[in-house]
């Protein structure tokens, strides 16, 4: 059947109304995210079959009003009026709306009223509103506001079919709904300064009187100059005086509309019943209990995001190996295999191998998220956040980042703030993950076990975790009053009311945000993986005009010939050649070319090249290490014992003739360089998903980079005094 | 009495709303008229923030936010 006509809808409501939950039971897996320049917001868009009808469905941010305090509200606002190029403006705008609220959700519904387009209401979460005792005549509701309205259970795909006929007749119809009357002398005052800019449009009109300090004063500011702001500071005066003061006159008039509206058709109980959610938050938020029970779930959350996902990873990178093996097994050697095998099934095999840990926490979080924990979770932890300028909703995704700061970063996007959020984002990676592990691991086991204290290994590492909860909220907390200043928002939050979290919407949120990482942020991981193979392949013959891949071959074919002593022989030279090879391989030029700027560190250039090879993951350093250290292919498990011993009989080969490279102020200066550095092309990509931008993750990675080599010297330049 | 020093159990209606534009506008939105109901649910383990009842909703409010909401005695 062939489309007969397409139309626009968008869908927009309170935070908490059930408007994501209406967008995925409409448009279901045909959607995607739309990203606007300039702006952290996106809006998913779908697509709905109803009969012959195409409906393209913008799924809106989540606002309890149109009126813009930052640019990206301000997009939602001029997508609603067709101001947003490339973007056709909706032909209906569908309100979610929260029975059990409906006071308060209609508030912003009279505003989408002004919008000059055909409104249909859905009437969200009326079993919750039957609960609390709560009867809405919705027929004598619709008349009195004069919108069609829809009661629908959006969790449950209920009253969907009604909904988007509801949607094609006002199409149809195209009738434009009655607007709240606003005192006379606001309307006057209203079209004396639209009078005197005709290209503005009268909701943004009436936006620019209402919202002090708002987009469109500063929008006007822009275009107008100074002369207008005065103007229309002149004109919230003259309001003030008539007892029509801004903002009060807005929330006054729609209101007592909306009151008007409900009271008759909406009868509630006199003495509303003790609800499920009232018992629930006496414990949840209770001194102790509420305590209690946050770090009980929180534990599990952690703890499961390292202990659960493991056995999954660990499938993951064994099956990485198992292929790159028959990759180079069955392949001739050369530039093909060795691209396919370390690059690309590498590549491949780092990326996917953070998905258990995406799926778990985000399984959770869509959990805490839809049964109304996490506005709890940000409650109880705000007073502790707001010391480093965050808000209580930038716990999670902090700790999260303990585990790795990927699901970390996807996880900002509960707070609503743009600055808060992007504040979150860039410490988010300070955090040491588990990726860190592996470093920290080799060198506290090869130089701070033998001969020193049972108690010295562990300490190290709760000193390097410590690094980062204590720089995390400093930098977010420098943030905030330098690149990310701006008037501190206020941090008003709904606790919503506690309900079953549906499996639908929680198994296609953890399907979309897999998704998300795999396909946007596993390009850009596998074409870094790609450049640092390639870097260090090429150039790939050695002085004699040899190919080191094809020596290397013959080399391994002998060695399944020998036994015994021969077969170390030849072990040791296979590891020499590799080694050769990589050390005059592009990025070993490189280590040895900034060795002047890492030796205050404590390195040597084969350290410094190491940390410049680990760019795409920071645990590829140990990999690095062992091809450098003539240690050849192994996992990483193999490789720690006779790496940790290699690492301490390295010497260095110049003036220091002979001194170890490694001393236990070089380990430390390494471990401190690898717990703040952003080495991890994985973080920086998700980064650019997140924020839209490149510049972002460019300024991460630089003041992480920038701090990890001050730290490192630091702890360098101190310890080699010291000991 | 401002709404930052109620106890939990505590409850009053709005005279009056002070502050930052922004959040007297956010406040307003949310249905913090003058005349309205305001009852403190709890107070966050930290001290802070408040979780308030607001018509039917349940909201936090920062400490420093609640210092903008003068409330009168019941009735």
């Amino acid at each position: 059947m062939t489309c007969t006509r397409t139309l626009t809808v968008a869908l927009v409501g309170n935070p908490n109304a059930g408007k994501t939950t209406l967008f995925n039971a409409l448009a279901g897996l045909r959607q995607r995210v739309g990203n606007y320049p300039g702006v952290t917001v996106e809006m998913a868009k779908g697509r709905c079959r109803a009969g012959d009808v195409e409906m393209h469905l913008v799924d809106l941010p989540g606002t309890y009003s149109l009126a813009a305090r930052s640019p990206d509200e301000s997009v939602a606002v001029n997508l609603l009026l067709g101001r947003v190029a490339g973007e056709e403006q909706p032909d209906v705008i569908v309100a979610v709306v929260d029975a059990s609220n409906l006071d308060r959700h209609l508030y912003l519904v009279t505003q989408l009223c002004e919008l000059g387009r055909p409104v249909v209401v859905a009437l969200n979460m009326i079993d919750v509103a039957d609960k609390q005792g709560v009867k809405i005549d919705i027929s004598r509701l619709a008349e009195l506001v004069e919108l069609p309205i829809i009661p629908i259970q959006a969790n449950r795909a209920k009253g969907l079919d009604n909904l988007t006929a509801a949607i094609q007749q006002a199409a149809n119809d195209g009738d434009v709904p009655p607007t709240v009357p606003f005192p006379e002398m606001f309307d006057k005052e209203a079209d004396r300064l639209a009078a005197r800019l005709p290209d503005v449009p009268a909701f943004l009109i009436r936006r620019l009187i209402l919202d002090v300090g708002g987009q469109a004063e500063a929008q006007a500011a822009s275009t107008h100059g100074r002369e207008l702001v005065d103007e229309v500071a002149a004109v919230r005066k003259r309001l003030a005086a008539a007892d029509c003061p801004v903002p009060a006159v807005e929330a006054r008039a729609r209101y007592s509309w909306i009151r008007k509206a409900t009271t008759v058709a909406v009868t509630r109980p006199a003495q509303p019943p003790a609800s499920a959610t009232d018992r629930i938050d006496r414990i949840v938020t209770h001194r102790v209990w509420g305590t209690l029970i946050f770090l009980v779930v929180m534990a599990l959350v952690f703890q499961s995001i390292f202990t659960a996902a493991v056995p999954a990873m660990d499938v993951i990178n064994a099956g990485k190996d198992w292929l790159a093996d028959i990759v180079r097994n069955h392949m001739p050697a050369g530039p093909l295999s060795s691209l396919i095998a370390d690059g690309i099934v590498e590549g491949v095999g780092s990326v996917v191998v953070f998905l258990p840990q995406i799926l778990i926490l985000f399984g959770f979080l869509a959990i805490l998220e839809d049964c109304g924990y996490m506005a709890r979770a940000a409650f109880l932890m705000d007073k502790l956040m707001s010391k480093a300028g965050l808000s209580g909703r930038s716990f999670i995704p902090l700790l999260s980042s303990v585990a790795c700061a990927i699901p970390g970063v996807m996880a900002t996007r509960v707070i609503e703030q743009p600055r808060d959020r992007l504040a979150t984002i860039l410490v988010a990676p300070l955090m040491s993950c588990s990726a860190r592990l592996p470093v920290y691991a080799l060198l506290t086991s090869a130089f701070l076990t033998v001969g020193h204290a049972w108690w010295v290994p562990g300490v190290t590492l709760f000193g390097l975790y410590m690094l980062g909860f204590v720089l995390a909220p400093l930098v977010a907390w420098s943030l905030k009053r330098t690149l990310l200043r701006g008037p501190t928002p206020s941090f008003v939050m709904e606790m919503p009311q506690y309900q079953w979290p549906s499996l639908r919407s929680v198994v296609y949120r953890m399907y979309d945000r897999a998704k998300a990482f795999l396909v946007r942020a596993g390009t850009f991981i596998l074409a870094s993986m790609v450049l640092v193979w390639a870097l260090l392949y090429f150039p790939s013959y050695d002085l004699n005009g040899q190919s080191y891949d094809m020596r290397l071959t013959e080399m391994r074919h002998q060695f399944d010939d020998f036994h015994g002593d021969a077969k170390t022989q030849i072990e040791r030279q296979i590891d020499e050649v590799n080694g050769e090879w990589r050390r005059q391989s592009y990025l070993g030029r490189v280590g040895r070319l900034i060795e002047p700027a890492v030796k205050p560190l404590g390195w040597d250039w084969k350290i410094g090249m190491a940390a410049v090879a680990s760019f795409p993951a920071r645990e590829v350093v140990v990999g690095v290490l062992g091809q450098i250290y003539n240690l050849g292919r192994k996992g990483d498990d193999e490789l720690q014992e006779p790496l940790g011993q290699a690492l301490r009989e390295a010497t260095w080969h110049d003036e220091h003739g002979g001194r170890p490279v490694f001393s236990v102020a070089t380990a430390l200066s390494l471990m401190v360089f690898f717990a703040l550095c952003c080495q991890c092309a994985s973080t920086l990509a998700v980064i650019r998903r997140e924020t839209g931008s490149w510049k972002w993750p460019a300024f991460a990675f630089t003041y992480m980079t920038v701090l990890a080599y001050v730290g490192a010297l630091v702890v360098y330049q101190i310890g080699s005094r010291i000991s | 009495m401002t709404l930052d020093r109620m106890l939990p159990g505590g409850f009053g209606r709005v005279a009056a709303l002070a502050g930052e534009p922004s959040l007297v506008q956010r406040l307003y939105e949310l249905g913090f008229l003058e005349g309205e109901l305001i009852e403190v649910l709890a107070i966050a383990p930290l001290g802070d923030p408040l979780e308030i009842r607001c018509g039917g909703a349940r909201l936090s409010l920062r400490k420093s936010e609640a210092a903008g909401v003068s409330l009168v005695d019941q009735l």
